[in-house]
């Protein structure tokens, strides 16, 4: 895995991280949705027996976001919002870019708390996000992964 | 004493006062009333003297007895009664048995929540007095009439993605239930290729809930008929949903029901039509179409993709057949639809024997939920919304309640509703008829879209009483009640006392989730004995 440079400690700005959130917010369901109108995962009456399709969903949303995110955190420890934002995470005590299993498996699973808002879930973001208000802005996910954001640097 | 108030008190904010009046006991079931959604197998609608003792001299006297506060805003149970017991469908609180006096809860079937949505009927089965319905998503539940217990619950397995919307009717130890379609919702979905399901009639057996027989109203298959948004496949046919209750026929072992549109192009011959299948096979007798071409789904009206390219009426039977004899004892089939046609048809052959149009139509009818007949008196009850939803409304409404000769369908009486502007501003909505109607001695029960709730003279079509239902409510469960708009399965009566639910938001109509009984003021007159 290719290593991210060494960064100072400077967190990322509050600003910097809502637009890379409201940029991957739109984007990756929106990569789901070409996702599904080309593959018809939503589109017959099977799909649809025994009630909503979560599972679908949840799957089509992994293909979208991988699809959108998964080179750029990889290489860079970014997301598309977090490129255009000019911020990347980092492994919390090395600084380096984190190991990929780390940012999939136990950071990425906290994306979909956004969307779940919509259908009434509001609180889980809420309780996610308030932890970040303390001195080091650290959210749950990224206590949960071991990560931090910092500011990344024009070389990214 | 202290102990005992504190735990009360301690329980009754747990339960957030909703349930302080539970009073588990086991129902009476001697005798249950009505046998289904239609009061009668013919679905006449017609409540005899020896099972109401309201009639046109009494049902001035009706008042208020209690309210109950259901969980849904959108009611759409029948409720089924016995001499101390209503049963009815509360929403996210499945099916209960409330006491009839008091209205406290006996029992409640929680596998029920969230989708009892038809009438509630009864026989006897091995298992005891056995209460059969549809939920909405789960299927037919049969379930004991004593605890609650859920005995067997069936889904069809011949369509992918039924609907039980209709009203199940039950005789002869088999149920029949009516199949509509999820499609129907998710056609708004741009993404969604619709559609290729049917609607359909099934036969069960009361016994263990196992499918008899299932006749689709579409025999052949959807074929991919176009695209959209590049990749999104059309299919057709498609549709034809059966909505409300069969009416069986004895005599001829006919079973009758109506279809609603086509979902998708190529249209059917079997959309918006009368079928007669074999009641014991499902063989099909007769179908009889009254509207071609009809293809509607709800991307018609939220303006998505999958609206069909030629928008049909919408102009669904929603109002269950009713079989009836005219004054010559002749038997015939009369049938309400959406677009306000009323017809009588020869039961043996399905050929329309008259036929006359009331009101403007539209897609919430017209006629809409079903009519009521009075074989003694020679009339057919119609009760008319013509809420302004449809294609072509050019024409003027005349929402009302008429009266026709059940020999030729000449009009005997129309009782109009005021639906002037200063008339719906001061009622707050369209006043129409849209909900099923009930029918007594001399009497006839209509509840309206503004959740007023009528009796007519049934000679006249005079105005005998009356009662704004959309209003708050004291309830006898603590659960705050409002009226709002009274549709779906309308009022019935039985004894002294009228039952009806008021609000139904299923549409876009008034919301509301009151349960209300209302009973005769003062001693009953002799006719009738009350026992049941």
């Amino acid at each position: 895995m290719p290593q991210g440079r060494e960064l100072g400690d400077m967190n990322a700005a509050v600003w910097r991280r809502v637009t890379a959130a409201a940029v991957d917010f739109v984007t990756v369901p929106s990569v789901a949705a070409v996702i599904m109108v080309i593959t018809g995962a939503l589109e017959n009456a099977e799909a649809w027996t025994g009630g909503f399709p979560w599972l679908r969903v949840f799957l089509l949303g992994v293909v979208g976001y991988l699809m959108v995110n998964g080179v750029l955190l990889w290489r860079h420890g970014q997301t598309l919002g977090k490129r255009l934002a000019k911020i990347k995470i980092v492994d919390h005590e090395s600084e380096q870019v984190p190991a990929l299993w780390k940012l999939i498996v136990l950071r990425a699973p906290f994306f979909p708390l956004m969307h779940v808002t919509l259908i009434g879930f509001w609180y889980l973001l809420v309780l996610d996000l308030l932890i970040g208000l303390r001195g080091d802005r650290r959210c749950i996910h990224d206590w949960v992964s071991g990560t931090k954001v910092v500011a990344a640097d024009d070389e990214n | 004493m202290f102990k005992t108030l504190y735990i009360t008190l301690f329980s009754l904010l747990l339960s957030g006062g909703a349930w302080a009046l539970d009073c588990a006991s086991a129902p009476n079931t001697e005798n249950f009333f009505p046998s289904g959604w239609g009061i009668d197998l013919a679905n006449t609608r017609f409540v005899a003297s020896e099972n109401s003792r309201i009639n046109a001299r009494n049902v001035h006297r009706l008042q208020l007895k209690w309210a109950y506060g259901l969980s849904t805003q959108a009611p759409r149970f029948y409720p089924l009664v016995t001499s101390d017991t209503f049963y009815i469908g509360d929403g996210e609180n499945g099916v209960l048995a409330l006491d009839r006096e008091s209205g406290c809860v006996r029992w409640r079937n929680q596998n029920t929540a969230g989708g009892a949505a038809s009438s509630i009927a009864a026989a006897d089965t091995g298992f005891g007095p056995t209460l059969f319905f549809a939920h909405r998503e789960k299927g037919v539940f049969a379930i004991h009439a004593h605890s609650g217990e859920t005995l067997w619950q069936s889904s069809i397995s011949s369509e992918p993605l039924p609907m039980y919307s209709g009203s199940p009717l039950v005789a002869d130890g088999v149920i029949y239930v009516p199949i509509s379609s999820q499609e129907i919702g998710l056609s708004m979905l741009p993404f969604y290729g619709c559609c290729t399901t049917s609607g359909g009639m099934a036969a069960l057996d009361a016994e263990t809930g196992k499918q008899l027989w299932y006749v689709p109203t579409i025999e052949q298959e959807a074929e991919v008929t176009g695209k959209h948004l590049l990749f999104v496949q059309k299919w057709g046919p498609s549709g034809a949903p059966v909505w409300s209750a069969p009416t069986l026929d004895r005599e001829r072992g006919l079973l009758f029901f109506g279809t609603g549109e086509n979902y998708s192009a190529p249209a059917t011959d079997t959309s918006d039509a009368i079928f007669a299948l074999d009641a014991a096979t499902g063989e099909r007798r007769w179908v009889n179409q009254f509207t071609a071409n009809d293809t509607f789904n709800m991307a018609c009206v939220t303006g998505g993709v999958n609206c069909p390219e030629e928008e049909g009426p919408d102009l669904d039977f929603g109002a269950p057949p009713l079989l009836a004899k005219n004054s010559e004892g002749r038997d015939l089939l009369y049938v309400g639809q959406k677009s306000g046609a009323v017809s009588a048809l020869d039961p043996a052959t399905g050929e329309r024997v008259w036929s006359q149009k009331f009101g403007r139509g539209g897609y919430l009818g017209g006629i809409h939920w079903g009519l009521a007949a009075d074989i003694q008196r020679g009339l057919l009850y119609v009760p008319v919304s013509d809420f302004p939803a449809g294609l072509e409304l050019t024409a003027a409404p005349t929402p009302g309640l008429y009266a026709l000769s059940l020999d030729d369908g000449s009009v005997q009486w129309f009782a109009a509703k005021d639906f002037s502007e200063q008339a719906q501003a001061e009622l707050g909505f369209w006043p129409g008829l849209s909900a099923g109607i009930v029918a007594a001695d001399g009497v006839v029960v209509a509840g309206d879209l503004a959740g007023q709730l009528e009796a007519y003279d049934a000679l006249s079509g005079a105005v005998l009483w009356r009662y704004a239902t959309a209003q708050s409510f004291t309830t006898v469960n603590g659960r705050e009640a409002k009226g709002g708009s009274i549709d779906s399965h309308g009022p019935l009566l039985v004894d002294d006392l009228l039952l009806v639910s008021s609000g139904y938001s299923g549409v876009g109509m008034k919301s509301g989730n009151a349960f209300l009984v209302f009973q005769l003021a003062e001693p009953a007159d002799a006719a009738g004995s009350g026992a049941r």
